[in-house]
Formats: C-alpha cells, sequence, structure tokens
C-alpha cells in the first residue's frame, strides 16, 4: 500500500462556464520515504495538487488515499487531524505567524497534543538545537532573515514528526546559498525515513530529489527517477 | 500556547480596537446594571417591609388624611376620628410611630454615650450631634408588628404604652448601647418644658431594623443599632397640633379581615365627613403598587437605554471582530494549516470575544457599583445591597446573550474561510 495514492483526480475552480480546471486525471502513487519533486511552469496546477496531497483542499472529482484512507469524504475536523499528525508543509513565504515569538511557531503544531508545557518545551528547544537556531526561541519572527526564518519553518515541520513533508518553493526566497543549506537539510530529513514532496520550478532544486514529476495546464506528464545532484 | 494564551496575547496585539469595544460595552453593562437594580429595588424593599414589620398587605392600612394640619382645630377633630376607630368592628389594632431625634438628659455613662456615638456618627451628617440619639417612639399596636428580639433585659409590655407623663417609662435600646445603657438607667428628656423620665428595660439584638419615619415603602428601613424605643406617652403623642400632624404620616390601622375593608373604610369616611376632615383607608397593597407604577416608567426607560446601547455595542464588537479576522487571516490561515481546525479557530473567537464581554461585564459592574456607592447615601445602601447573586446572573445571562449575537456573523465568516487561500494559494 503506497502511502499517497491519487486515482484519476480532477480539480475544477469556479461554476459552469466560468469553471477552471486546475488538475485534470492525476494518477499517482507516492510511497513512504520518498523524495519527491513536482515541476511545472506557473498556473500548471502543482500548489493545487500539493493542496490536494496536504488536504488543505480536497478534489472535485477522483480518488485520494492517504494511507489507505480515503480523504474525500473526511471533514473539516478530520482532515486537521491529518494535517497535524500525517503532514507538514514547507511554504515560499515561510507561513508564519508575524509577531509571533519562534517558540510560539514552532509549538504550534502541538497545540492539540496532549503534552505537559514542559515536554513541549524540551521538544522545541531540541529541533532548534539540531537546526543551529536555539538561540532564536524568544526572538519574533518577524526580526529574522528569511534564511532563519525558513529554518524556523522546518523547525515547525520537525516538530510536529509526521511523515510527510510538503513544501512549497521552500527555495523560492532565499538566496543561492541559503538555498542549497535548506535543500541539504531536506535531504537529511528524507535519509531519516521522511516523505518529502517539493513543488519547485527550479530544476537545480529539483535535482535534489530522487523523483521528478511533471505537470503541465494540470496533467502529468513525466514521471521519472533521478539522480541526486551532489 | 492554549486559548487563554493565545487570547490574551492576540488581545494585547490589537489594543485599541479591543479597548473600544470594552468602552463601549461597559458602558452598556452600566446602564443596563443600573437598569435591572431600579427593577430590582422595588422588589427588594417589598421583601424588606415584610421581612420588617409583621404587616399584612391587605389588612393592614395607612390612615391618610389628605387635608390634615398642624392646628389646634385639625388635631382635637383627629384625636376623635382615632376614638372613633378603635370602637369600630372588625378594627383589631390602630395606632402610630414616629422616628426624631431625642437629646437624653443625666446619662449614668453620659462620657460612654458620647464616645459610641462618636464611633457610630463619624462620616456622617449626624456626627455634629453626639449627644443625641435617634428614637422611634410608637403604640402598642405598632409595636406588635416589630420583629425584635430582646438579648438583655425584657421587651416592652402592654402596659408600658399606658404610662402617664410624670410615670418612668421603659425603654429598649439598641445593640450599640449595650455597655452604654444599663438596665435599670435611667435619663430625662424635655419636652414642651416638661420633664420626661425613662428607663432602660431591654437591649434590641444586633442588626434589628425597623421601618423608615419618613416613608415606610420607598425609604430604607432603620438600622436600629444606636436608636432608643420608646412607647409614646400622651405628651409626646398629642400634646401639640405637629405631634398629630407629624403621625399622620405612619398612622395604621389593623383589620381582622379583608372582608371588614368596606365597612371599615365606609365608617371612617363618614366619621371624618361629620367632623369636617377627609380620611381614607390605603392598604399596604395598594401602596406597594403605586410605588411599583412610579418606579416602572424609569426602570423601563432605562432598561431601554442599556438595550439599544447594547444593540449598537454588538453591531460595533461584530464589526470589529470581522475585521479582525480579515486581519488575521494569515495567523488563522497557519494555525489551520499546522492542524487546528475550523472548530478550533471558532473556539479562538470566541474565547477572546468571551473574555472581552467578562471583562465588561465586571468593569460595568464596577463601575456602576462605585458610582451607586457615590450617591445618595439615604437610599445607596438600598441599591447597592442588591449587588448580588441574582443580579449577577441576570448580567451572566445578558453576558451570554451579547457573546452569542455577537459571534454568530463571525463564525459565519470563519466557516466559509478557504484554507488553500489563506497560506498557500492557487498555482
Amino acid at each position: 500500500m503506497a502511502l499517497i495514492e491519487l486515482h484519476n483526480i480532477k480539480k475544477v475552480y469556479g461554476k459552469a462556464e466560468y469553471s477552471t480546471v486546475a488538475l485534470n486525471n492525476i494518477n499517482l502513487c507516492i510511497e513512504k520515504g520518498e523524495f519527491v519533486s513536482i515541476m511545472g511552469p506557473s498556473g500548471s496546477g502543482k500548489s493545487t495538487l500539493l493542496n490536494i496531497i496536504g488536504c488543505m483542499d480536497i478534489p472535485s472529482e477522483g480518488e485520494y488515499r492517504l494511507n489507505g484512507q480515503l480523504i474525500n469524504q473526511l471533514n473539516d475536523q478530520q482532515l486537521s487531524k491529518i494535517r497535524n499528525k500525517t503532514i507538514s508543509f514547507v511554504f515560499q513565504n515561510f507561513a508564519l505567524m508575524q509577531n509571533f515569538s519562534v517558540y510560539d511557531n514552532v509549538a504550534l503544531p502541538l497545540f492539540k497534543r496532549k503534552m505537559s508545557a514542559k515536554d513541549k518545551k524540551e521538544k522545541v528547544v531540541y529541533y532548534l538545537q539540531k537546526l543551529g537556531i536555539a538561540d532564536l526561541l524568544k526572538k519574533n519572527v518577524s526580526l529574522l532573515s528569511g534564511g532563519q526564518k525558513q529554518r524556523v519553518a522546518i523547525a515547525r515541520a520537525m516538530v510536529a514528526e509526521t511523515d510527510i513533508i510538503l513544501a512549497d518553493e521552500p527555495t523560492g526566497a532565499l538566496d543561492q546559498k541559503n538555498g542549497a543549506q535548506f535543500m541539504e537539510l531536506l535531504c537529511q530529513l528524507n535519509e531519516e525515513g521522511k516523505c518529502l514532496i517539493v513543488i519547485t520550478h527550479d530544476e537545480n532544486v529539483a535535482r535534489y530529489t530522487k523523483r521528478i514529476i511533471r505537470i503541465v495546464d494540470g496533467t502529468i506528464t513525466a514521471d521519472r527517477k533521478a539522480e541526486m545532484a551532489q | 500556547m492554549n486559548y487563554v494564551a493565545i487570547s490574551v496575547s492576540s488581545m494585547l496585539k490589537r489594543k485599541g480596537s479591543v479597548l473600544l469595544m470594552i468602552a463601549q460595552l461597559v458602558f452598556s453593562f452600566w446602564v443596563i446594571n443600573h437598569a435591572f437594580i431600579s427593577m430590582d429595588v422595588v422588589d427588594y424593599q417589598e421583601e424588606k417591609l415584610f421581612a420588617t414589620a409583621e404587616i399584612d398587605k391587605k389588612t393592614t392600612l395607612r390612615l391618610v388624611v389628605s387635608d390634615g394640619e398642624d392646628t389646634e382645630w385639625f388635631a382635637d377633630r383627629f384625636a376623635l376620628l382615632e376614638d372613633y376607630i378603635k370602637t369600630i368592628p372588625g378594627v383589631t389594632g390602630y395606632g402610630s410611630f414616629d422616628t426624631t431625634s431625642i437629646r437624653p438628659g443625666h446619662l449614668p455613662n453620659q462620657q460612654a454615650y458620647l464616645e459610641q456615638n462618636q464611633r457610630d456618627y463619624a462620616g456622617t451628617r449626624r456626627e455634629n450631634e453626639l449627644d443625641t440619639s435617634q428614637a422611634v417612639f410608637l403604640d402598642h399596636d405598632i409595636y406588635k408588628y416589630a420583629k425584635w428580639k430582646v438579648i438583655k433585659g425584657r421587651a416592652l409590655h402592654k402596659e408600658d404604652f399606658h404610662k402617664r407623663n410624670e410615670d418612668v417609662i421603659p425603654v429598649l435600646v439598641g445593640y450599640h448601647y449595650r455597655n452604654v445603657m444599663n438596665i435599670g438607667d435611667r435619663f430625662e428628656m424635655n419636652i414642651h418644658d416638661q420633664k420626661i423620665v425613662y428607663e432602660v428595660a431591654g437591649v434590641l439584638a444586633q442588626g434589628s431594623e425597623w421601618l423608615s419615619g419618613n416613608d415606610y415603602i420607598t425609604d430604607p428601613v432603620d438600622n436600629l443599632d444606636n436608636f432608643i424605643i420608646a412607647p409614646f406617652c400622651p405628651l409626646i403623642r398629642q400634646s401639640e397640633p405637629m405631634d398629630v400632624a407629624v403621625r399622620l404620616h405612619n398612622t395604621f390601622v389593623q383589620l381582622d379581615s379583608t372582608n371588614d375593608y368596606h365597612s371599615v373604610a365606609t365608617a371612617i369616611k363618614k366619621k371624618g365627613r361629620e367632623l369636617g376632615i377627609n380620611p381614607k383607608l390605603i392598604t399596604v397593597e395598594e401602596e406597594l403598587q403605586a410605588y411599583k407604577d412610579s418606579r416602572k416608567q424609569t426602570s423601563d426607560f432605562t432598561l431601554f437605554l442599556g438595550m439599544f446601547f447594547l444593540v449598537i455595542s454588538i453591531i460595533g464588537v461584530i464589526s470589529v471582530t470581522l475585521s479582525s479576522i480579515h486581519a488575521r487571516k494569515h495567523e488563522l490561515g497557519v494555525r489551520m494549516v499546522t492542524g487546528a481546525s475550523k472548530r478550533d479557530i471558532s473556539l479562538l473567537i470566541l474565547f477572546e470575544l468571551g473574555l472581552i464581554v467578562f471583562l465588561s461585564a465586571v468593569l460595568g459592574v464596577t463601575l456602576n457599583y462605585l458610582s451607586e456607592r457615590s450617591g445618595d447615601p439615604s437610599v445607596h445602601h438600598v441599591r447597592l445591597a442588591i449587588f448580588a447573586w441574582p443580579l449577577y446572573l441576570k448580567i451572566a445571562v445578558v453576558s451570554a446573550v451579547v457573546i452569542l449575537c455577537s459571534v454568530f456573523i463571525p463564525l459565519l465568516k470563519i466557516r466559509k474561510l478557504q484554507l488553500s487561500a489563506l497560506v498557500g494559494g492557487r498555482d
């Protein structure tokens, strides 16, 4: 059983004559521990695909199974539980809560976990130390650099200890050096067994992944195993 | 962070709009609370009236003489009317009471008496009259209404109310005088150039109360801890036209049953006509109803005003909450991406609103309490007595209604939030 199974997925925005088909007939299987990049030009539907895989959106047609569980019919409560326990996200714009501290941001996924405040703090500090940014714990995220923000975002994904990490253009707002360091970090997480799916239009980023899926006009045009760049 | 921490932190980040919301709500709660007190004070006073005196709504009646005056002519006729009333079949009691200030002379413990009064009168308008006490003079049939408990000495007996001016008249003293005036202590009073001698017969229990001499319905009851209770003697009761005129406010007729009302009222009216005066009887129930009616208009208007401000506040709260949700879309999106459901977000908003409404209600009630306390001292302790659980319960219900009304539209807005549009976006 694959970790992620998409069968004949179609996503349509709008109604009747004003509708736009963002995804059409998507069939995709992603196994545990894979490191996948989804590439495509702007407007090709790659972010929509990520939203569906990440349970942030539901398909108009087709069947989506995550760990064998049919996602299509789940309600908001159940989807939020999956987002909390199974999937983490890293976004190009970092998706951090401005004017909140690094700790508040990183500890977000633990909000619904039954853990003591002490255990939560220990866990947050552990991952921040692993990423070398423990000294930023109490700092307001709006005062951080782009590289630091992305590390905070990945720390948040790591704290959740989910099987899947979805990254939407994660290096888009980083300079080349920080971008490379960030991709190294993702590789490391993949080696630890995490399944990583990266949305990118950057070939250099895609080269870090083990499988490249190309999508054009909402349809998968290529799906091949790739050689690691490093 | 838990819901409390998130809500407080979010409120601190939006101090301006939160303060504005709180200010609006505090004012509304202040007015609503004021209205509730105005409504409750009538019931409170009714309850207090019956808790203080053993009177009956229907069979205890007040004698009202609308053309009463302080003249010899009237006093003579009123005395004849009083004598007649006591003979009417169905009348089981008749009497008056009067509350006045007295200056007890030749007290054995004069210094202790002055010191006690200094303590009791501190900060009141009586602090310059330390050698005086308030006294309730009353007839035996009125004394029977009292629910006082005597903790030292003895209660007053029927014969104590039939003393002559030259007799030693037994009195009861308030609890604060228990160590100042001993049983058997005597003091004198000069009334109309004549000396009356009183003797302490008993001490009332702490917190004993009696009806106000000004208006037994609308005015708060008097605490008798520093009062003296004395039977009327002829000199005080009716030696001067003024003595009669002041008793007119508090003269009561007790009927055997409600069936006697018509015949007694007719007989009194008839006798009054013969004497050239215009007496009538009003039941306690009628007086209470008249009081309620007079207060209803004011309290209804205040309540309407409070409700109006509350509606305005709710609209304000809804607007601010909606704009807050709009401004916090990114934050809410991030929370949802990391596992918060729409229900969690709704709970957050509900919690924030609850906190704001709770704070406003507490502040509104507190401010109202302080403003009531700084009001007219003769009535404020009645209004302050209303500040208790039943009032807080009403305010809690109003708060719940405010929260429900304010949160409904924002929750609809949250239901419509599209997570993918909040943080990710469509490609």
